[in-house]
Parts: structure tokens; sequence; C-alpha cells
């Protein structure tokens, strides 16, 4: 790796300031998190709405599975899912450019969350930042200043 | 401040020597602002901008537009108060998109790198290259946009595409 971190060459104003950009950037993450659980549960509650749907025999057949708006046909052809199977009206879907087919706006939505949140990126980041990164230039800021009461790195 | 209304946070991160021009930069870009003081950035720093981004439509669906949350990651380019060591060793991912920026370009009496050069260097990482100026604004905008762009590109592909890898 690089240049080797040395946080003890910083003066007591100059390790201040990278505390703070630091707790900062906490709160920029915390609220990040906060937003995609909110997202996770529309999610979720759009599943079950779903579940209920799809034990309603036939019923989307011949109605949007999201906005439960009937088809009318031609106009408002319908189009199924490539996620979920469940077909929904053109303007609750949107093309999938390379595998021709649709994707609804809720799988979308999850599609996204997963990638957004990046549960897989996360992991592997924290990984490396536990290692390396922030956390470490948290623990030796927080060494040195004392009784700066900021949040633990997890 | 940041209120949790929008789509996507994504960050960059502004890299190069000391006095270059990455705060003031990133400055222009926020506030749009231009400060001719110098004051070396201690260690890192960073800015927010609240962005919308528009998505061609294709075939027969029609565009969309998101609302992106931007941290502007700045770094310090002296070597004593660097940490750009650590932040490239703990890169997001492996090869993420760039933009190469020549600043200053308002300074031609003492210009330092030609444009030949600047543009090959780009040429051969094929990545986009801007002559900016943080004090006219001079293509500011524009070379993060065009950033942005390769960004929100890359993730409609991985949403598209994929179903997401489970371990990297
Ligand atoms: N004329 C002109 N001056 C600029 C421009 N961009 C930056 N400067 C000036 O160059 C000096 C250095 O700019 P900074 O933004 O502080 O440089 P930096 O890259 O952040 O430097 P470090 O924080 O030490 O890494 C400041 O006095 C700026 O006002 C520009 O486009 N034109
Ligand atoms: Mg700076
Ligand atoms: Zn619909
Ligand atoms: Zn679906």
């Amino acid at each position: 790796m690089g240049k080797k971190l040395d946080l003890s060459k910083l003066t007591d104003e100059e390790a201040k300031h990278v505390w703070e950009v630091v707790q900062r950037d906490f709160d920029l993450r915390r609220k990040e998190e906060e937003r995609l659980e909110e997202l996770k549960g529309k999610i979720k509650k759009e599943s079950s709405k779903r579940e209920l749907l799809s034990d309603t025999a036939h019923l989307n057949e011949t109605h949007c599975a999201h906005c439960l708006q009937p088809y009318r046909l031609l106009i408002n052809s319908r189009k199924q899912c490539l996620d979920c199977g469940l077909f929904t009206c053109k303007s609750c879907s949107r093309v999938h450019p390379e595998e021709q087919g649709w994707l609804c706006d809720p799988c979308r939505l999850a599609r996204v969350v997963k990638i957004g949140s990046l549960e897989w990126y996360h992991e592997h980041v924290r990984a490396r930042f536990k290692r390396f990164g922030s956390a470490k230039v948290i623990r030796s800021l927080y060494g040195r200043l004392q009784g700066g009461g900021g949040p633990e790195p997890r | 401040m940041t209120d949790g209304d929008y789509d996507y946070l994504i960050k960059l991160l502004a890299l190069g020597d000391s006095g270059v021009g990455k705060t003031t930069f990133l400055y222009r870009y926020t506030d749009n602002k231009f400060n001719p003081k110098f004051i070396t950035t201690v260690g890192i720093d960073f800015r927010e901008k609240r962005v919308v981004y528009n998505t061609q439509g294709q075939n027969e669906s029609s565009g969309k537009a998101f609302k992106v949350h931007l941290q502007l990651w700045d770094t310090a380019g002296q070597e004593r108060l660097s940490f750009q060591g650590q932040l490239q060793a703990n890169a997001y991912c492996e090869n993420p998109d760039i933009v190469l920026i020549g600043n200053k370009a308002d300074l031609l009496d003492q210009r330092e790198v030609n444009e030949r050069q600047a543009r090959d260097l780009a040429d051969k990482y094929s990545i986009p290259y801007f002559e900016t100026s943080a004090a006219t604004g001079q293509n500011v905008e524009k070379a993060v946009e065009t950033l942005l762009d390769l960004i929100m590109k890359r993730m409609e592909q991985c949403i598209e595409k994929t179903q997401v890898p489970d371990a990297v």
C-alpha cells in the first residue's frame, strides 16, 4: 500500500480538523443507512401487496401489479418483469436493454437498493477499512483527543 | 443539513499535488465562488452538493430524473498532511471512473504542462481530459458532470445487467 499514515506528525489543531471531518462523514453515512433502511421497508410493503395479488386468481392478467390499473389493450400493453414475473403496465416498468425484457419499478428499486446499499460492497469496504482506513484514523485520533466523545468505529 | 430525499449518494475524490487548485475547484463547483487565497488543506475535507441527473430513455421507456447527493472529497497535496496514499490504497473500487483535469487554464503565461502531453496521458488511459479554471469557472461543471455521467452509466449497467454479485 501507499504512504504510511502518521498522525503524530499533525499538530493538535490539524488533528482536530481531521477529527471533525471524520465526524461529518459519519453523519452522512448514518443518514445514508437510514435512507436505505426506509427503502427496504417500502420494498417489503410492496412485496406483501404482491403476495396478496398473486393469491387473487387471475387479477394480474387484467390489472397492473403495481398501480392496479386495468390494461387497455394496445394503449397500455402489459409487460412481464424479468425478476418477479408479474405483469405491470408500461408506465410501471422500464425496458431492459440487454436482456430484451422489462423490469418493474419495485424490482428495479430492489436492485438499486442492493447496489446502492452495496451490502456486498460495504462488507468488502468495511473489511478493508478495518485494516487501514478511516477506522484506523479514528482510533489513533481518539487516543489523542481525549474527551472527543465521538462514535466508536464499527 | 442533508435531508435524505435523494436517490443516490455518490462519492468523488480530488487528487493532485499541493497548490494545483483542488480545494478552489471544488469550492467553485459547489458554491460558484472563487477563493484567491491559498490555505493548504489539512489531511482531508469534503463538500456536498445536490444535483439532478437525467437518464436518457431507451427504446420505449422515457428518461428519468434522479436526485444525486454528491460527497466531494478533497485531499491534501502536501506530503506531510497527506492521506492520499491511504485513500488510494483504500479506493472503493478497483477501477474507478476518472477524469483528468488541468486547472488554472486562465493563467495562460504560467502554463506548466502543455496540452499535448496532458491529452496524450488521458488518451493512454482512455479518460476524458478538461482544462478548467476555478477563477473563471470555465469547464468546472462540465468536468464534474462528465465524471458523474460515467458513474451513473456504469451504475445503470450494473443494475440492468447483473443479479448483484454476492461477494467481491
Ligand atoms: N488563477 C487561478 N488561480 C487558481 C485556480 N485554481 C486555484 N487557484 C489558486 O491556487 C492556489 C492553490 O489552490 P488550492 O485550491 O488551495 O490548492 P490545493 O490543490 O487544494 O492545494 P493543497 O490543499 O495543498 O493540496 C490558491 O491561491 C487558489 O486561489 C485557477 O483556476 N486560476
Ligand atoms: Mg486544498
Ligand atoms: Zn401500472
Ligand atoms: Zn418485478
